[in-house]
């Protein structure tokens, strides 16, 4: 039976999240933009390289370089893709919010 | 020198090389962004990654630092005996030298006896504080850059801690003066002198 994955932070499952829709063209750069265009908010190069850093410990990302190009001065970018761990680590945070906003009523009447 | 290389250096010294290769990458794909982006950028990364470099392990690294400072004291020793052999030799000859006939020379030749004044207290002073604060941690430094590749900054960190208690209860034995706490953080900017210098010569 596999270990149950690590809770995460919030942004931990953001970062996660938008590897999975980036699918192969996940690295640095494209993962800032798609969190920025999803999410309406740019997270700074410190947090999020050092997020991805944590995820790869965790076992939940691995990495790979791949070939390096000329408008990056010759040096490879690090492409990241969540693993099983990692896919099972967010599906299961994303179901304990989708349980925690069901049948909530917010303060005005509206429904969460 | 160009500013992917600086900080492409400055980034390796607390994480690997690789890393710190793509994440230049990155940040020059960006460059559009401006000048001051990009070293803002480089900045915050640094002690990012500084930070989570120091937290990754830091019983092993005060060890390893602790051990360092034994290494440190044999180094200044080994290194102070040397330089006074040196200077005493250069002294003695420069001294007899002037002061002695050719005969005098040749006779004192065959007795093997020299007889010369001692070496100023201000040469041995200078030869002890050189050594200790400067020369043996920017050969540690150097080590360090073979040792503890991507981790330099991170060692030098906790350095400052340990070799500061170290200075306090570990004296030096041997030479004229001691390592004192204050002095540390002397001794620790020459560690970093030293890695540096090794990284340097390596890139370049």
């Amino acid at each position: 039976m596999a270990a149950t994955p690590p809770p995460l932070g919030e942004f931990e499952q953001v970062v996660l999240l938008a590897i999975l829709r980036l699918a192969d063209e996940a690295y640095g750069v494209t993962i800032r933009h798609e969190i920025a265009q999803c999410t309406d908010r740019e997270p700074a190069p410190g947090a999020l390289y050092t997020t991805l850093d944590r995820l790869e410990e965790k076992g939940l990302v691995t990495s790979t370089y791949g070939d390096p190009t000329p408008e990056r001065g010759g040096r490879a970018k690090r492409y990241f893709t969540v693993t099983a761990r990692g896919v099972h680590a967010v599906a299961r945070a994303q179901r304990a919010y989708q349980r925690l906003l069901k049948g909530l009523v917010l303060p005005g009447g509206a429904r969460a | 020198m160009r500013k992917d290389v600086v900080a492409e250096t400055l980034l390796s010294l607390v994480g690997s090389t690789a890393r710190s290769r793509s994440l230049v990458g990155d940040l020059m794909e960006e460059a559009r962004r401006g000048r001051l982006w990009f070293w803002q950028s480089v900045t915050r990364l640094w002690f990012a990654m500084l930070g989570r470099d120091l937290m990754r392990a830091p019983i092993a690294m005060a060890i390893y630092c602790a051990a360092g400072w034994f290494v440190y004291m044999l180094l200044s020793l080994a290194m102070a005996f040397g330089a006074y052999i040196v200077v005493t030799l250069a002294w003695g000859a420069a001294y007899v030298l002037a002061n002695h006939t050719g005969l005098e020379l040749l006779t004192d030749a065959l007795r093997i006896r020299f007889d010369w004044p001692p070496i100023p207290g201000a040469a041995t002073y200078a030869i002890e504080v050189a050594v200790l604060f400067a020369a043996a941690p920017f050969h540690i430094g150097r080590c360090s850059a073979f040792c503890w590749r991507g981790h330099e900054v991170s060692v030098a960190v906790v350095m400052l801690g340990i070799w500061s208690l170290m200075a306090a209860f570990v004296p030096l034995v041997g030479v004229g003066i001691t390592a004192r706490p204050a002095m540390v953080p002397v001794m620790v900017m020459f560690v970093l002198a030293g890695a540096l210098f090794e990284r340097f010569r390596t890139v370049t």
